[in-house]
């Protein structure tokens, strides 16, 4: 059967700085229950300047208040649209990200 | 023993009698040679036969000769002349007749006991031999028809591959009858291509019993449209339980898309795949990420894979390592440093490339391991029509769902989970099932939040907002005592197959037009924008209690 909705995933945030890159990556399930978590992964790197990247190759899922924890990331860094990737996304994510139109809101590789 | 004594003289058949009685054993007597053939014929289970040579109506060296002429298979009884003559001629004619000994007259009873004693020896050999012959060719016969059995099976169970596809070309060489690699292909829902490239642990019969079940599984996954990822998670789990622990098999699954411009690939343990550009050069290389099938848990799996997108004359090449383990007669490896060297510009066909370096190379070295080598190329997928006529959806029923949700459930359960777990799994709905379960969550986060709990997303607007508004939902959350939320969907016909989904909550209702009409940098609202994307049809009723929506089955090309 379909696993993917079966299996309780834990969350977890990671985030690591080398440089003027700081990378956060996340694993399981990118929604409100990590919100706090996410957010001191930034709000602990907020020297001006700095790139930052969303690994989200190991995440399995997003909702609506990812999007929106996303937004908020961007509001709190003050950063342009050009200072956060996000990558390895997955193309069932893609898919979501491209129908709130994040597409042209954040960079993705 | 029983020996058969041959002699024309009684006194010399007497000694003989004595001699061998003496010791046990059972003697019948003949007086020519004619008599010892009808006595051998009623008694062939007789162990030593002991000839005169020079007897009336029929000599020793005929009846010999017959004797020996009706002796059946591989038993051995030995024929020992007793003669007088002893010239070399006589004895030699002794011998080919037949006999395997001879003792001149007259003898001594120590060296013929001793002969004696040497040709039982030898007979007792030939009798254990016979029966382990016999073993033997029982077992071997029962070896071949059971191997004739599972040569059969694995012929059938192999057919399910595609019979004719341009975009994919193969080499497969197993090292023995049984092969320890396995190469699939499947059509996919959407008009692309599924293949699968196996390698079980070793080869032969016991590398290969685990391509079974994953031929018979794989027809199934592709047809439900799973993606590699989660094909290779299904792949895990199933061979996680089936083999031993030092069993596994490394593996590469690609879907190509319908348009052939561009492969989704997960790689667990087989070398690097290739991609090769249009002139014949190497492009890019594509490296395992993760461990072979049938050894992670089910927790630690990884259903990430890469995307690769291919332009015009582009093409993927992958192998299992029986290729760059190839030896040559010196027994030096093929190695992927010589593969590599394969891609260069003019080269059109990769795969012909590899294999003509590959024959130069080994020589006639004896091949040791299963070799299976696939291309896959871009432009668009043609299938044979058996195979496309075969993915024809199924006509799906319409059906209902209903569920209402207790405060308790709501407080203890997931029910966005148990549900999607449900719909996950209708073929029709598989391909969005990413943004179904996207959709439910908006809905019934809605429900709870806005309509139960009575939370405002305006307190979202902030960032901080957007903290308080979460651990407000929790604080609410846990003092909730009495609510409900209806849930219902059902699969219908609106000119168009549509998934409606109703929900409806106890709560007082709420402001839906504030959310309807947010902006759109607004970190809140973003949700019910989302599904004013996908839905053909989203109406909020009774005061906001309730949403009903539709959304079209069939839009994987608008959303892709």
């Amino acid at each position: 059967m379909d696993a993917y909705w079966e299996s309780t995933i834990v969350s977890n945030v990671t985030v690591k700085q080398d440089g003027d890159q700081v990378e956060i990556t996340i694993n399981g399930r990118f929604d409100f229950n990590i919100l706090q978590e996410f957010r001191n992964a930034y709000a602990e790197a907020t020297a001006p300047g700095l790139m930052y990247s969303i690994d989200l190759a190991q995440t399995e899922y997003i909702d609506s208040s990812a999007l929106g924890m996303l937004l908020n990331m961007k509001n709190h860094l003050g950063v342009d649209d050009n200072s956060i990737t996000i990558k390895n996304c997955q193309p069932n994510l893609m898919k979501i990200f491209t129908i709130a139109h994040f597409d042209k809101k954040f960079n993705f590789n | 023993m029983q020996f058969l004594v041959v002699d024309d003289q009684s006194t010399n058949r007497a000694i003989l009698k004595w001699l061998l009685e003496e010791d046990g054993h059972e003697v019948i007597e003949a007086v020519d040679g004619a008599e010892a053939v009808a006595a051998y014929e009623r008694n062939s289970e007789c162990d030593v036969i002991l000839m005169d040579v020079m007897m009336p109506v029929m000599d020793g060296i005929e009846a010999t000769r017959q004797i020996k002429n009706r002796v059946s298979g591989d038993v051995y009884i030995p024929v020992i002349f007793l003669t007088a003559l002893d010239d070399d001629e006589a004895l030699s004619k002794c011998l080919a007749s037949g006999g395997d000994d001879f003792l001149s007259k007259p003898y001594n009873e120590a060296v013929l006991k001793a002969k004696i004693a040497a040709h039982v020896r030898i007979r007792e050999l030939t009798k254990q031999l016979a029966i382990q012959n016999k073993a033997l060719t029982l077992h071997n016969s029962r070896w071949q028809r059971e191997q004739n059995i599972v040569q059969h099976i694995f012929t059938t169970a192999l057919q399910h591959n595609l019979s004719e596809c341009g975009s994919l070309k193969s080499y497969v060489s197993p090292a023995s009858t049984f092969n320890g690699d396995i190469l699939l292909s499947a059509p996919s829902a959407s008009g692309g291509l599924y293949v699968f490239l196996g390698d079980f642990t070793g080869h032969g019969l016991g590398a290969s019993i685990g391509t079974l079940p994953i031929a018979h599984s794989f027809e199934q996954l592709t047809r439900r449209h799973m993606s590699v990822g989660e094909i290779a998670f299904e792949f895990n789990r199933m061979l996680n339980i089936m083999l031993p622990d030092y069993m596994f098999c490394a593996a590469t699954i690609l879907e190509l898309s319908s348009k052939g411009d561009s492969i989704q690939i997960w790689i667990g343990g087989l070398p690097d795949g290739y991609l090769i550009a249009a002139d014949g050069s190497l492009k890019d290389t594509i490296k395992s990420q993760n461990m072979p099938l049938g050894i992670e848990r089910d927790s630690d799996f990884k259903k990430g894979f890469e995307v690769k997108n291919l332009a015009k004359g582009e093409r993927v090449l992958f192998f299992t390592d029986g290729l760059d383990e190839a030896e040559n007669p010196e027994g030096e490896f093929f190695t992927e440093e010589r593969i590599r060297d394969c891609f260069h510009p003019g080269c059109e066909n990769s795969l012909q490339c590899v294999l003509s370096r590959l024959k130069e190379f080994t020589q006639d070295a004896e091949q040791r391991d299963d070799i299976s080598i696939v291309e896959v190329s871009s432009g668009e997928v043609q299938l044979a029509r058996q195979d496309s006529n075969s993915i024809k959806p199924p006509v799906a029923l319409n059906w209902e769902l209903h569920t209402r949700l207790t405060a308790e459930e709501i407080k203890t359960t997931q029910p966005v989970e148990e549900i999607m777990s449900i719909l996950g799994a209708q073929t029709i709905l598989r391909p969005n099932k990413d943004v179904i379960g996207l959709l439910l969550a908006e809905i019934y986060s809605n429900a709870l939040e806005h309509g139960i709990l009575g939370l405002s997303s305006k307190l979202k607007k902030s960032e901080d907002g957007f903290m308080e508004y979460y651990q407000e939902r929790q604080n609410r959350l846990d003092k909730l005592n009495e609510a409900t939320i209806d849930i219902q969907i059902a699969i219908m016909d609106k000119g168009q197959k549509v998934l409606n989904i109703r929900m409806q909550d106890s709560g007082k209702g709420f402001e839906h037009s504030d959310i309807l009409n947010s902006d759109q940098d607004d970190s809140f609202g973003r949700g019910i924008t989302l599904l004013k994307r996908v839905c053909s049809r989203v109406d909020y009723l009774e005061g906001g209690c309730c949403i009903d929506l539709d959304f079209p089955i069939d839009q994987t090309a608008h959303l892709a």
